[in-house]
């Protein structure tokens, strides 16, 4: 196992009120080359967790290796095989050509001549990024500076690779090409990932496994193909329109008898509507969202269109209803 | 990959090793390059600082030549001293708010995932900074000095060592401020220790008028402090440029940046102790 943990518990003593357990005994075993999604709601332990197996925080009790290292014991030593991108700090330097923060990265992991330059071309070769590298990271939006960040965090080769919300504030095209980008690159170098994300669809796209902590604890721990077919099985479409209350399309559709939920379409349900706006929750399980989409585009003027990913806090919802359903 | 990399061995020797002093020069050109990148803010701190020393030549100027004669010093060379203690002052910036923001930012872990010392490149790249604004001010200042004086007295010796003293001068202060930044890890800010430190260098480093003419007891106190080797030494070299002096001074500053090193070694050690239990901070 790259990494595995036993047992691992943080206690935060507080001064005015009760000690604080953020981690909660949790035993995990994540095989090389895997790629895992760690997610649970703010405050359940995630970020805990990673600064124990980055080595930056002592654990109360318990024992964790991560690629052979006891992450407290051996900080050092163990930051040459992991890699550590955290969505809103940068690695960077603001004022300088990207060029200049990987030069400087080559020097701290202690990289010869020859594989820098060698590592240096594959990255910037899988990234996409050989325009942007002599640019002053100033200068970059907010997406090409996420692409670099995640190839400065890549230069040594790392075996683990700790990513805590890659995408956020990327616009959807960002999202997408940084998510492809990565897996790319996992897949090829066998990397293992443990990503924390509130999006689901980095969780979708890059992982091939769930685990859901809150409390300190863990409360599932499964493969994403199973937990897809479970939960991950609604998309939100929203849709601006020309047309008043574009929400009547589908109530028309219930009231003329065509359909038998809600929207008059199987497995769709109108989540919130106003004026020239409709969002609704569709069950791909039920109804592809490709005919909804056809449908409305037919029938309304559509001004804008957005496919989104159900939001996490609904499906956590749904994991916990699962939970105490298994409990009891 | 990882099997190519020369892995460093203890802490020690870990910060002593070629390829840590490697890093350590490369983040040095890297600060130096990225204050060469703000001429704005290097145009506007010359700006302040030329217009500072003009205030305090004008203030000089109305004392009587007489009443600086028994003290022992002229105008020019008070003027002088007194650009000379600015420039490590302007040269070194705020490093401290700097080290404050990656505590209070979070900013500081993504140093700690990494195989070398924060502070060594903390510190490193702003000896660059500072190295970058000696090289910009000091020509600077010096015709901005003598066009106010009408003269420049300093000597051949003097100028020969006034870059080295002026350097080891700013590392005294690059450790100060180091320690500085990381207290806000106790005292959530760094302020207030920065405004004690800043008073103390002040009067104890000798920033306005030289050490040597306190009163005996205040003298005693001054040179228990790092503050000399920080402002007093290099401008020193205005008033006495003789090799015993410069040796002197030389060995001085030398002495209190083992001092301050050392100091910010146990620091450094206390912080990342409070760092590792509590995460952030």
């Amino acid at each position: 196992m790259i990494i595995a943990v036993e047992s691992l518990t943080k206690r935060f003593e507080q001064k005015h009120s009760e000690d604080f357990t953020a981690v909660d005994a949790i035993n995990l075993a994540i095989r090389a080359g895997e790629r895992v999604a760690f997610i649970g709601p703010n405050g359940a332990g995630k970020s805990t967790t990673l600064k124990m197996l980055t080595g930056i925080l002592y654990p109360t009790s318990g024992t964790a290796s991560v690629a052979g290292h006891i992450p407290w014991q051996e900080r050092q030593r163990l930051a040459y095989d992991i890699g550590v991108v955290f969505g809103q700090r940068s690695q960077l330097w603001y004022q300088l050509p990207v060029r200049d923060s990987y030069d400087l990265l080559g020097k701290i992991y202690d990289l010869d001549e020859v594989t820098y330059r060698a590592r240096l071309g594959r990255v910037i070769e899988v990234l996409r990024i050989g325009h942007l590298i002599d640019q002053p990271v100033k200068s970059l939006s907010l997406g090409q500076r996420m692409r670099c960040e995640i190839a400065a965090s890549l230069l040594h080769r790392p075996k683990v690779l700790f990513l805590d919300e890659p995408t956020i504030g990327l616009d959807v095209t960002a999202k997408a090409l940084l998510r492809e980008h990565l897996k790319h690159l996992a897949e090829a170098e066998e990397t293992t990932i443990m990503l924390t994300s509130h999006d689901t669809g980095d969780i979708e796209e890059i992982c091939d496994r769930v685990i859901l902590i809150n409390h300190g604890r863990i409360l599932l721990d499964r493969p994403l193909a199973e937990l897809r077919a479970d939960f991950l099985t609604h998309k939100q479409i929203t849709l601006v329109t020309d047309e008043e209350r574009p929400e009547r399309l589908f109530a028309q559709a219930e009231e003329s008898g065509t359909g038998n939920s809600r929207t008059g379409v199987e497995g769709a349900e109108i989540v919130s509507h106003d004026r020239h706006r409709v969002t609704l929750s569709v069950d791909q399980n039920r109804h592809s969202v490709n005919d909804v989409v056809a449908e409305a585009l037919a029938k309304l003027s559509v001004r804008d269109l957005a496919i989104e990913n159900a939001p996490l806090d609904a499906i956590i919802r749904d994991l916990y209803g699962a939970r105490k359903g298994v409990g009891s | 990959m990882s099997e190519s990399i020369r892995r460093r061995g203890t802490p020690l020797g870990e910060f002593l090793s070629a390829a840590s002093l490697a890093t350590i020069a490369h983040c040095f050109r890297m600060g130096w390059r990225e204050a060469w990148t703000r001429k704005t803010l290097l145009a506007s701190l010359f700006f302040a600082y030329a217009v500072l020393i003009g205030v305090w030549a004008s203030v000089w100027f109305m004392v009587p030549a007489t009443a600086l004669e028994k003290i022992g010093i002229r105008e020019a060379e008070i003027v002088w001293y007194f650009a000379l203690t600015e420039l490590v002052v302007f040269a070194m910036g705020h490093l401290y708010r700097d080290v404050e923001e990656d505590i209070r930012s979070g900013q500081m872990t993504m140093f700690f995932v990494r195989p070398v010392s924060y502070v060594a490149l903390k510190g490193a790249e702003w000896l660059g900074h500072c190295c970058l604004r000696l090289c910009v001010f000091l020509p600077g200042v010096a015709i901005v000095a003598a066009a106010i004086t009408g003269e420049v007295p300093v000597t051949g010796r003097g100028w020969l060592s006034l870059p080295l003293l002026l350097v080891l001068g700013s590392v005294v202060g690059i450790l100060i401020q180091v320690m500085v930044g990381l207290s806000a890890a106790w005292f959530r800010s760094a302020r207030p220790q920065w405004m004690i430190v800043q008073k103390c260098a002040f009067v104890l480093g000798g920033m306005v008028l030289p050490i040597t003419f306190y009163p005996d007891a205040l003298q005693i106190v001054a040179w228990a402090t790092p503050f000399p080797a920080l402002l007093f030494a290099p401008a020193s070299v205005v008033l006495d440029s003789s090799r015993d002096h410069i040796a002197g001074i030389l060995a001085l500053q030398i002495c209190w940046i083992f001092v301050c090193a050392g100091a910010l070694w146990i620091v450094k050690a206390r912080f990342e102790q409070h760092l590792l239990l509590r995460g952030e901070l």
